[in-house]
């Protein structure tokens, strides 16, 4: 794999991974607030 | 469009509104409207951060940039998400010490006077509200390229949606839909970017099938060049009020800092991804106008029922810009004008009542520019230029380094506008002549007149400041 195919597989991965992270922390916000 | 496709669409509509109407009940006082009472946690404050500032430019404006000159546009542009973390590292925790502030204007009037104040604000809003009028037309551009319907009738649907939840909710509500449109746009945008580089036959062949240049750094540019779009991009935008309310309504120094720093991070993602699918059309669609790059692929790559979701989520990167820039520009009205010089002992109940009515008739005075007068948002959007030379420096001094002198700020404000004005649209053309853009030459007056004057004079703030450092 070229180093240009692995940077847009990790920054798709990372960009997911960050909504999902995003989506919870937001989830256990508006329930507490 | 597919039926599956607009059920996903008014899904993600009735989602904004339901979030507006829950929101309208947090919304008690002035500080909810504008600061969400300072609650929001930093993962929340990254994700609202980050969904206002990738807006249009950053999502179909860089699609269109890369398709023309490949990934050197993006590499200049990068230099905001750099603003961002050094702002996220410095300014950003500072401003958690001004207590009550809840906008640029409160944070100068300390420092500075309630001239500074009345600058800063009347020059805010002016600023908000071309930004929203060219969301206002961005929004109607997606619906367009999408569905096919006239831009008008696009402007309407997308900014009635934004003017409900936010008139109603305040900053809640505008938070809670960035939020929303934060996730949408973190994972649709990649997963339209990796569809095309399916459909093309994988990164190999995107990187066979294109010009060398397009994947360098400073591509065809000239280093002069590159440098001035890199400095634009590194001034220009940052700190402008709506991303500074962010700031402002995180609970502490800490969430400031984590929110901006990572969501400056998630900046550089979001770019890559953004050139990237501009590159994809350009091997898909070579024909097609730059500015069509990323919907084009949107609705021609993607299988059905993941089009209306991936055009939701464009229509999200613009909505979440457009309501950003509207609360800021009502809370603006109210916070740098209206108390300070019409009503100062405006009732709080009187205020938030005043602050939903001003964000209602900007909002509405923003849709009929865009729809029948576009020449005023070009008049407005002048401003996007003066940002930077007039406001941002001595923002960022009094912020950093505690500097107090209210003749310092105004004539650096008055000598920034002045210069950038004359080298811009006055009867020379500068630029040519001397090689420097007029943000660099209204930077260069902005610095140089306020250090000349803060060393002259320099004195205690007028009395009138309405926040207070702890």
């Amino acid at each position: 794999m070229t180093a240009f195919a692995f940077a847009l597989y990790a920054v798709s991965a990372i960009s997911v991974i960050t909504a999902v992270g995003v989506g919870i922390a937001s989830w256990r916000f508006y329930r507490d607030n | 469009m597919n039926s599956i496709d607009l059920l996903g669409l008014l899904v993600y509509f009735a989602i904004l509104i339901v979030i507006g109407y829950r929101s309208a009940k947090k919304v008690s006082g002035s500080s909810d409207f504008a600061v969400a009472g300072n609650k929001i946690i930093w993962p929340v404050l990254f994700a609202t951060l980050a969904a206002s500032f990738l807006g249009g430019g950053a999502s179909m404006g860089r699609a269109g940039k890369s398709f023309d000159d490949g990934y050197a546009f993006m590499f200049a542009a990068s230099a905001f998400p750099i603003a961002t973390v050094l702002a996220g590292l410095y300014i950003a925790p500072r401003l958690k010490r001004y207590t009550n502030a809840q906008t640029v204007g409160d944070i100068m009037a300390h420092h500075f006077g309630s001239g500074a104040r009345l600058f800063t604000g009347i020059f805010s809003l002016v600023f908000c509200i071309g930004i929203l009028g060219a969301q206002a037309l961005a929004v109607g551009t997606v619906f367009h390229a999408i569905l096919g319907i006239e831009v008008s009738t696009g402007i309407i649907i997308g900014m009635a949606v934004v003017l409900l939840y936010s008139t109603v909710g305040g900053m809640w509500a505008v938070i809670q839909t960035d939020v929303v449109q934060f996730l949408m746009l973190a994972v649709f945008l990649p997963l339209t970017m990796l569809i095309g580089i399916h459909d093309l036959g994988g990164p190999a062949a995107l990187v066979e099938r294109l010009p060398e240049a397009h994947f360098s750094i400073m591509g065809d540019y000239s280093f002069g060049m590159f440098l001035s779009l890199f400095i634009a991009f590194l001034l220009g935008e940052t700190l402008v009020p709506p991303y500074t309310q962010r700031a402002l309504s995180a609970p502490d120094s800490r969430h400031a800092r984590l929110g901006y720093t990572v969501a400056g991070g998630f900046g550089f993602l979001f770019y890559f991804v953004s050139a990237t699918i501009g590159l994809i059309a350009l091997v898909l669609y070579p024909n097609i106008t730059p500015d069509q790059a990323m919907p084009t692929l949107i609705r021609d790559a993607l299988p059905i029922g993941i089009t209306g979701l991936v055009l939701a989520s464009l229509l999200a990167v613009v909505m979440s810009t457009a309501d950003s820039y509207l609360n800021s520009a009502a809370v603006i009205f109210v916070g740098d004008i209206y108390k300070p010089f019409i009503e100062p002992d405006v009732s709080d109940k009187k205020r938030l009542c005043i602050e939903r009515v001003v964000n209602l008739l900007i909002g509405l005075g923003a849709v009929i520019f865009a729809l029948y007068a576009t020449s005023i948002v070009d008049a407005l959007l002048m401003s996007y230029a003066l940002w930077a030379p007039t406001i941002l420096l001595p923002f960022v001094f009094a912020v950093l380094f505690n500097l107090r002198c209210s003749r310092s700020a105004i004539a650096a404000m008055l000598a920034g506008a002045l210069m950038t004005i004359g080298w811009k649209w006055g009867p020379f053309d500068l630029q040519a002549t001397t090689g420097l853009t007029a943000l660099i030459a209204g930077v260069i007056a902005n610095i140089a007149v306020f250090t000349l004057v803060y060393r002259l004079f320099r004195a205690a703030p007028d009395i009138g400041a309405t926040s207070h450092v702890q």
